[in-house]
């Protein structure tokens, strides 16, 4: 059995050991060394093109906005660079003190701990469904689960409104089970939670048909073999599929923690980030900064976000290596 | 299009039947919001707006749609996205997988620094580099031009680690066996490699094809005249003014911006499913 | 490249900045700029590239047609941007030295792109300053030199449902306290509220700026060097805008979102709101042509100090880096001439920003505009202070809190005072 997965783990993080092709390949270390620079020719060779508009547009920006985020650069500086003062780590430490920015920070893990497992469920749970023998009407369910993803968002912000007002759709749905819905855009406890619902519907098409991709290469023979073994449905789904699906999980988790920590557009079309700052996140803190053109300050606060992605998604990749 | 076997374990009739229900169930309530949008583009703005709302329209109209394609240069904002998308998911589809395929494939030195570079510059978001990446386009002289619109985003961390980890799953096997049978790199990459990625080529289309459809910002600073623009800024534009918004106009502009995802989606998907079962039989 | 003002000038002056570590910011304060050379009164020639925003940018090309017939050696050329983020537009556009030769900017816009220092500063003598509704004028002038010819302008006023005040037996209030009593008649009449105000949402301080100068604040001092929020005066003004939410007259989550007013004030659920010239049309949209008979327009309500409104439109300016300037300045004139503001009113429905074009009839005859009109003359601009945006909207977020009671006025007005300290006024 091969190929059993699409998504690969393996050398996920970038220490993955030397494969064993390699140390067994030839038995002159010379022969084996100009086989290396043959093959370091050829990869890079692969790797040029990316490599020449990675360079030219992706690390060149990126590196001139960290620099930025180290002086005190506003706006007025952009026809004077040289006129810009370095303030070491200033702005990171005045980000700190505003209390606007340690709250958006909070506000940006809240919607990141919860969204991300509530929309990998929800994907993972419509994929199996999908997956689970169904025929008919296969083709229309796919389409109509992804529709949301390729919704525009300022269009479909006006009936989330209506949805989420205090005598809206979701509190009808609500008061039919009893329960007395919370004037959720209003309410500073309850607007999070809208927005995360918001965003677990515009966001679980893609890890869904990533899920069922991954789905379809479990060979069913694990799964009759199973069966066979007495094993229910869940106990197979939890032993069997789950496992298989690690790395597909993986893949899926990194996606929506870099889409989810950059969270940004709902509280923008909906919110404004209020109310009371309760849906500020570190996106949308940075965008105001920008406007007001402090790029100093607003560089810094991306880059604080940066780091934060990138201790995630390490600790994601460490945990899923670990586990497997 | 090929079907993966039925699976026996799952053939009983009845929790099918149950699957059946909650997936229409859950269709519905996915749908609804959409299913608003769709309605909306067919009614005046003032029932759009109205409280409380309904989701038939009472005066079914089509003036929402034909107001916006009588706008000047529709037709050539349409074009401009559709150009942009495609030469972006084009430039995506064939650097990334070549980069994902060395990434993965290849031992080489100085991959570890590459790749590390990529995963880094994966989480960077776009608000930070923005304002520089456009000094260095406007310098290299690229302002209000398609090369402006496109270059900057014709390669895509994000493709590169996608095709990275796809590619990394295909059999060191089936490579060797190739390389025995006298293939070189380029021969293996295009005869073997890309003909085994259509699932991972396929959601990276679709992911690029979104974000460039969508792309607002970029285009919107880069076109020095209206002939650049593309279809989101075009809507901005039309629909969304300064003290008021035209709610017909934009899920009318909405409904046109959202129709060609859905066929892009509608036609990739077989891809999805004939790349697995390819690599599925192996 | 002729111009090496972008990013390897950027990087590597912040390089050298990074390596000289410590090396401070020159100082270049403002207050010295010179603007350029005069404009003569021949007629204008080559191309003219204007940006212009929105609506304005669509219907521009039909106004200067007639320029083009008066200058047939010049070409103007408009493009239309959107609002939706025109300032980042502007600002990456001067960061690189690709501007256009005009572009039309916001009023509470202005400053902060002058702090960019791509205008150029208005030359003597182009048009006479005093033409201009003054809270217009007053708006283009930063740092003691003029960045902007002011083109339309909008005011504020009070919007109510004329046939609940009829029901009711009320008449269009004229004080603070005549206001309360109306809001509550017409709150008698079947509205849940009397009135709607903008609660922390972006511009929340266009709404509540106001209250402060009715009660006769001045919200910096003479020379726009410091911010002066810390006055009795102000105080008064803020507790006014509290005093809304806390007589039950205004509801505590006003609006966020453009578009949500509207259907509230057509079903009756608001009896009052205040807002600007474009609302006719927007109700219309909502509740149909029938419903404008509904509408009453009244000045504002004055407080102890006067009835002050907020005074806001557009502008005209010209990049430094415009490569005809000339012919842009050229422009810019003509469109603040009153005979063209008469006919930009005409297609548009901007309200001129010249007050002799208001004698017009097609100006004059309107009674809803003779109620802009009256307010114009006692309307305010923001603080022409290049940081306001900042500052405006610490003051959204500070006036948030005091609707939704979780601050005091007091509390509220130490705080902007504070943070408005820390930004500054950019001097």
């Amino acid at each position: 059995m091969s190929a059993t997965t699409l998504i690969a783990p393996s050398e996920a993080a970038t220490t993955s050991p030397p494969r064993k092709r390699d140390r067994a390949q030839s038995r002159s270390p010379r022969r084996r060394g100009r086989a290396r620079a043959r093959r370091t020719l050829v990869a890079w060779l692969f790797c040029s093109p990316f490599l020449f508009f990675f360079l030219l547009f992706g690390l060149w920006p990126v590196l001139a906005s960290l620099l930025m985020s180290f002086t005190d650069i506003t706006s007025r500086d952009l026809r004077t660079p040289f006129n810009v003062g370095f303030v070491g780590l200033q702005n990171y430490l005045a980000l700190f003190s505003d209390d606007t920015f340690v709250r958006s920070v909070l506000n940006t893990l809240y919607f990141v701990v919860v969204g991300i497992p509530l929309t990998m469920v929800v994907a993972l749970t419509i994929a199996v469904a999908l997956n689970s023998g169904i025929t008919r009407l296969k083709a229309v369910f796919r389409v109509g689960y992804f529709a949301p993803v390729v919704t525009s968002i300022i269009a479909i912000a006006v009936v989330w409104r209506y949805m989420y007002q205090d005598d809206g759709l979701f509190n009808a749905a609500l008061a039919v089970i009893g329960i007395d819905g919370p004037d959720w855009l209003n309410d500073p406890a309850w607007a999070m939670p809208a927005l995360i619902i918001m965003a677990v519907w515009r966001n679980f098409g893609i890890p869904m048909v990533i899920f069922l991709a991954g789905l379809q290469a479990i060979p069913t023979e694990l799964h009759e073999a199973a069966s066979v073994d007495g094993a229910g449905k869940w106990r197979s789904f939890r032993s069997i599929t789950l496992p298989l699906l690690r790395p597909t999980t993986l893949v899926v988790a990194v996606l929506l923690s870099i889409a989810y920590l950059q969270f940004f557009e709902e509280p923008f079309v909906m919110t404004g980030g209020g109310p009371l700052d309760s849906t500020t996140s570190i996106g949308y803190f940075a965008y105001e900064q920008f406007g007001f053109g402090l790029y100093g300050i607003a560089s810094a606060a991306s880059y604080v976000l940066v780091l934060v992605i990138a201790l995630l998604s390490f600790l994601q990749f460490r945990l899923f290596r670990s586990r497997s | 299009m090929t079907i993966a076997a039925p699976r026996r374990t799952l053939r009983r009739p009845s929790p099918r039947a149950l699957i059946y229900i909650l997936l229409s169930l859950g269709l519905v309530i996915t749908l609804a919001p959409f299913a608003w949008m769709l309605l909306g583009s067919i009614k005046p703005t003032g029932e759009i707006l109205a409280n409380p709302n309904q989701w038939l329209p009472e005066n079914p109209t089509l003036s929402n749609f034909t107001d916006l394609l009588a706008k000047q240069n529709f037709g050539l904002y349409f074009f401009n996205s559709v150009l942009v998308a495609v030469a972006c998911v084009i430039g995506n589809l064939l650097f990334c997988s070549m980069a994902g395929y060395a990434l993965a494939k290849i031992d080489f030195a100085g991959k570890k620094l590459l790749f590390s570079l990529v995963l880094l510059m994966l989480v960077v978001p776009g608000i930070a580099t923005f304002v520089p990446l456009f000094v260095q386009v406007s310098n290299l002289g690229m302002a209000n031009s398609y090369i402006g619109l496109i270059l900057p985003y014709v390669v895509t961390p994000l493709g590169v680690f996608l095709m990275r980890q796809f590619i990394g799953e295909i059999p060191d096997s089936l490579l060797e066996a190739a390389r025995i049978d006298g293939a070189g790199e380029v021969r293996i990459f295009f005869r073997l490699i890309l003909p085994l990625s259509g699932p991972a080529l396929a959601t990276l289309a679709i992911l690029t094809f979104l974000a460039q459809w969508n792309n607002f910002l970029w285009p919107l600073v880069i076109a020095q005249t209206d002939d650049m623009y593309t279809l989101p800024v075009a809507l901005a534009l039309f629909a969304v003014g300064a003290n008021g918004t035209n709610y017909g106009l934009l899920l009318a502009g909405s409904v046109v911006v959202v129709l060609p995802m859905i066929l892009i989606f509608l036609f990739l998907q077989r891809y999805f499913i004939q790349g697995i079962a390819s690599t599925g039989i192996k | 490249m002729a111009r090496k003002t972008g990013l390897a000038a950027l990087a590597s002056g912040i390089l050298v900045v990074l390596a000289l570590a410590g090396c401070g910011r020159a100082d270049t304060a403002g207050g010295d700029v010179k603007a350029g050379a005069a404009i003569d009164d021949s007629s204008a020639s080559g191309t003219i590239n204007v940006w212009a925003m929105g609506t304005e940018g669509e219907l521009l090309p039909d106004l200067v047609a007639e320029f083009e017939e008066q200058n047939p050696d010049a070409d103007v050329t408009v493009t239309a941007v959107p609002w939706q983020d025109y300032a980042k537009k502007i600002e990456t556009a001067v960061a690189s030295g690709s501007t256009p030769d005009a572009t039309m900017i916001g009023s509470s816009d202005l400053a902060s792109f002058v702090a960019g220092g791509g205008l150029d500063p208005v030359p003597d003598g182009l048009v006479d300053d005093a033409s201009f509704f003054a809270g217009a004028q007053s708006s283009t002038e930063i740092d003691g030199a003029t960045y902007a010819v002011p083109w339309y302008v909008e005011t504020r006023v009070l919007f109510y449902r004329a046939d609940l005040a009829k029901a009711a037996g009320v008449a269009a209030p004229r004080t603070w306290d005549e206001f309360d009593e109306f809001a509550k008649a017409l709150q008698g009449e079947g509205a849940e509220w009397g009135f709607s105000s903008a609660t922390g949402a972006p511009y929340t301080w266009q709404g509540v700026l106001p209250y402060m100068w009715q009660a006769g604040a001045q919200l910096t001092d003479d020379g726009l060097k410091d911010f002066t929020f810390d006055t009795p005066e102000a105080l008064e003004g803020f507790e006014r805008y509290q005093s809304l939410f806390t007589s039950g007259i205004a509801s505590q989550n006003g609006p966020v979102n453009l578009g949500e007013i509207e259907p509230q004030f057509v079903s009756g659920a608001v009896g009052s709101f205040i807002s600007g010239p474009w609302e006719t049309g927007l109700l219309v949209q909502a509740g149909g042509e029938d419903f404008l008979a509904n509408v009453g327009l009244a000045p504002i309500p004055a407080g102890p100090d006067a009835n002050t409104s907020y005074i806001g439109g557009s502008h005209f300016s010209v990049f430094k880096d415009a490569k005809n300037r000339d012919g842009a300045w050229k422009l810019v004139r003509w469109l603040s001439d009153a005979g063209t503001q008469e006919k930009w009113f005409e297609i548009s429905g901007d309200l001129p920003a010249v007050q002799s074009a208001w004698e017009g009839d097609a100006l004059a005859s309107d009674p809803n505009l003779a109620v802009f009109g009256e307010q114009l003359q006692n309307a305010q601009n923001a603080p022409a202070v290049t940081t306001w945006t900042q500052v405006g909207a610490l003051v959204d977020s500070e006036a948030e809190k005091v609707a939704k009671g979780v601050s005091t006025p007091e509390d509220a007005l130490a705080a902007i005072q504070s943070g408005a300290e820390k930004i500054g006024t950019g001097e």
